[in-house]
């Protein structure tokens, strides 16, 4: 274990069953994924795969709206599910945030954001002196550029990239030492993406606050990750520094999925396999990527390979890197 | 037929949404846009810009409060005379559709029957359009489905048994099979993951090499639009400021829109702290005088916001800016 580690995921397993009561199956949303998160500085540590992956299964865990089947999820070293009731609704809060993908549906429609944040402010944040807490919501929106007199509206009269702004305005009102964005910038025009996610670097450095930034779109993870990490069917496929993953992809399904970006500098080259993905495939022992690997093995469909430590420092669960014979 | 034949040809075409107390969303304004026989043109801009309310302009697709004020839309039908969309009776239209021209709406499940097998749904078409018995055409349709590499099992599925990927190129499948002269596909790939949004581009390109089809893509992904489309063509505001070439484009975009949308696009490998545009795209109800983009743009000179800029041709480029007179 790491020292001044933020956040650390042990084994973390969730099992859904699907189907009937006695002939249902077991489906692993997400399986034995570990990480830690946190160090000398903050990060930014990015989770890519595609939709059903289990990326956000693994963020609704992480902000312990639903409880894993097996493995823990320590915050600032407290066990985030043996919480006492009052440290669940206090402590928590004020530690780790959330920033949802369609802001929208983060705020009251019915309601002006202003009051809400100050709520945001006095409440959760625990902020007793009403000054005080005005001032803490003026320095959330400063550190978003949204003027107070934007934050006075209502949500419909604002656009996608300004609500989503106040939604991470209220997100850093408690001074969390994590946030976990779940695709922030997916609904949001491309060229005001960039302002959003330059918001983020900005806090991380400014204010020291770690993230988790979930999504499917591999240039925008590139463009702000220190740490990828390739979720894969419920599973990490390959950890590491994101320039090391993005110039040299070890997994063979990192490299489909990084050979196939709609990159504006470069044109795909050859064809791709599409395959359909069956809810039978996560029960499969193995490899999960097996039955569309290039390069399997007999090994790849018996046993499912373990994080292998490479010597550029990336992680990677592939037979290919290991040196076990089986 | 020479290569440069046109398939389409919209001329000043005119679009607005016509509400109550005299309020008119101008969601498109004076377009037009060509498309050549065997080309996929991409049609670039960001939401709310009205790149779907132009589609079903071309597709004849519209009912109040949505309006056609001005301009002429022309396909040209099989026997190569060209066709004013809007001079047609519901009969003729009804005719040319699936035929000459095929609609794919943006969201696969809102266009698949969810109770009904993928298979019934290529033979309603047949029923609709085709003139063949049931065996003829499952015969056809088993013949497209191995040309463009898709398995024959899915005929016996429901659209939710399909992935996504897969849903969105039966989709595709299903909208090609009369063999139209073009095929109007808004946002393909928008709800995909990029291995599968590369495979219904490659789908695409196929069926424009094996059967001539040209396509018009709407996607707001401009990396989707490098890799798949012939020209570009790029909308803001109801209005298509720039078209050209794609590798002309992204090259050299020379509308300050175009080039602030391409450089605000994060590449790999690239280390460069990118910057988005400033500002909102405007409100079609009540957009700026001149130039629609004149508030946000960095290059604005007076004129643009007393008048609004007419296409200057640079080489084969067209761009509704400006900076661009007298070059």
């Amino acid at each position: 274990m790491e020292k001044n580690s933020v956040l650390e995921v042990e084994n973390l397993t969730k099992i859904y069953k699907t189907g009937g009561i006695f002939f249902g199956k077991k489906f692993r949303a997400v399986d034995n994924v570990s990480f830690t998160l946190g160090g000398d500085s903050a990060n930014i540590f990015t989770i890519v795969g595609e939709s059903g992956c289990g990326k956000t299964t693994l963020a609704r865990m992480i902000l312990s709206l639903i409880e894993p089947t097996y493995g823990r999820i320590e915050i600032l070293g407290k066990d985030i599910f043996k919480l006492s009731s009052k440290e669940r609704s206090r402590w928590l809060p004020r530690v780790v945030q959330p920033v949802f993908q369609n802001p929208f549906e983060a705020f009251n429609p019915l309601r002006r954001v202003y009051p809400y944040l100050l709520h945001t402010s006095s409440k959760v944040a625990g902020i007793e002196d009403k000054n005080e807490a005005e001032e803490r919501v003026n320095q959330a929106l400063e550190a978003v550029r949204l003027s107070p007199d934007i934050a006075a509206r209502s949500p419909y009269e604002l656009s996608g990239g300004q609500v989503q702004r106040l939604s991470i305005a209220r997100a850093i009102i408690p001074r969390p030492k994590l946030i976990i964005a779940d695709e922030p910038v997916s609904m949001i025009d491309a060229s005001l993406r960039m302002g959003i996610l330059n918001i983020f670097k900005q806090l991380k450095e400014e204010l020291d606050i770690n993230f988790i930034y979930i999504t499917h779109d591999l240039s925008t993870a590139y463009y702000i990750s220190d740490k990828i990490a390739v979720m894969y069917k419920g599973s990490f496929a390959e950890v590491g520094e994101a320039d090391s993953i993005f110039k040299e992809p070890l997994h063979p399904y990192t490299q489909l999925l990084i050979n196939s970006i709609p990159r504006v500098d470069r044109k795909w080259v050859g064809k791709v396999k599409v395959t359909v993905t069956e809810v039978e495939e996560y029960l499969l022992p193995g490899c999960k990527f097996a039955d569309r690997c290039p390069y399997v093995m007999d090994v790849c469909k018996r046993k499912a390979p373990p994080l292998i430590r490479t010597s550029s420092g990336v992680e990677v669960a592939c037979w290919l890197y290991s040196d076990e014979k089986h | 037929m020479s290569a440069n034949t046109l398939v389409l040809d919209c001329r000043n075409v005119a679009a607005y949404y016509e509400l109550d107390y005299g309020i008119r969303v101008r969601a498109v304004d004076n377009v037009s846009l060509s498309v050549r026989k065997g080309e996929i043109v991409g049609l670039a801009g960001e939401s709310g810009c009205g790149k779907t309310t132009l589609m079903r302009t071309i597709y004849r697709d519209i009912a109040p409060p949505l309006r056609l004020v001005s301009g002429v839309v022309r396909l040209q039908s099989a026997n190569g005379e060209f066709i004013d969309v809007y001079g047609l009776s519901e009969a003729e239209l009804k005719k040319m559709r699936a035929k000459v021209i095929s609609y794919i709406p943006q969201g696969s499940m809102s266009v698949l029957n969810p109770t009904s097998r993928i298979r019934s749904q290529f033979l309603e078409i047949f029923q609709k359009y085709g003139r063949v018995d049931k065996n003829e055409a499952l015969r056809q349709v088993k013949e497209r489905l191995r040309e463009l590499g898709l398995r024959e099992s899915i005929l016996a599925s429901y659209p939710h048994q399909l992935s996504g990927g897969m849903r969105q190129r039966t989709v595709i499948a299903l909208a090609t099979i009369m063999n139209p002269s073009i095929v109007l596909a808004d946002e393909p790939t928008s709800a995909l993951d990029v291995v599968y949004q590369r495979g219904v581009v490659e789908m695409i390109q196929k069926i424009r090499e094996m059967y001539g089809t040209s396509f018009i893509l709407v996607s707001h992904d401009m990396g989707l639009h490098y890799q798949a489309s012939d020209r570009i063509a790029i909308m803001y505001a109801g209005k298509i400021i720039e078209v050209g070439n794609t590798d002309d484009v992204f090259k050299e975009p020379l509308h300050p829109y175009t080039e602030g949308l391409i450089n605000s696009l994060p590449r790999i490998g690239g280390s460069k702290k990118l910057e988005g545009l400033s500002g909102l795209p405007p409100s079609l109800a009540n957009p700026p005088p001149g130039c629609r983009f004149h508030p946000r743009c960095p290059y604005r000179m007076e004129k643009c916001s007393a008048e609004e800029p007419p296409f200057f041709t640079v080489g084969d480029r067209q761009v509704a800016c400006w900076l661009l007179e007298g070059k």
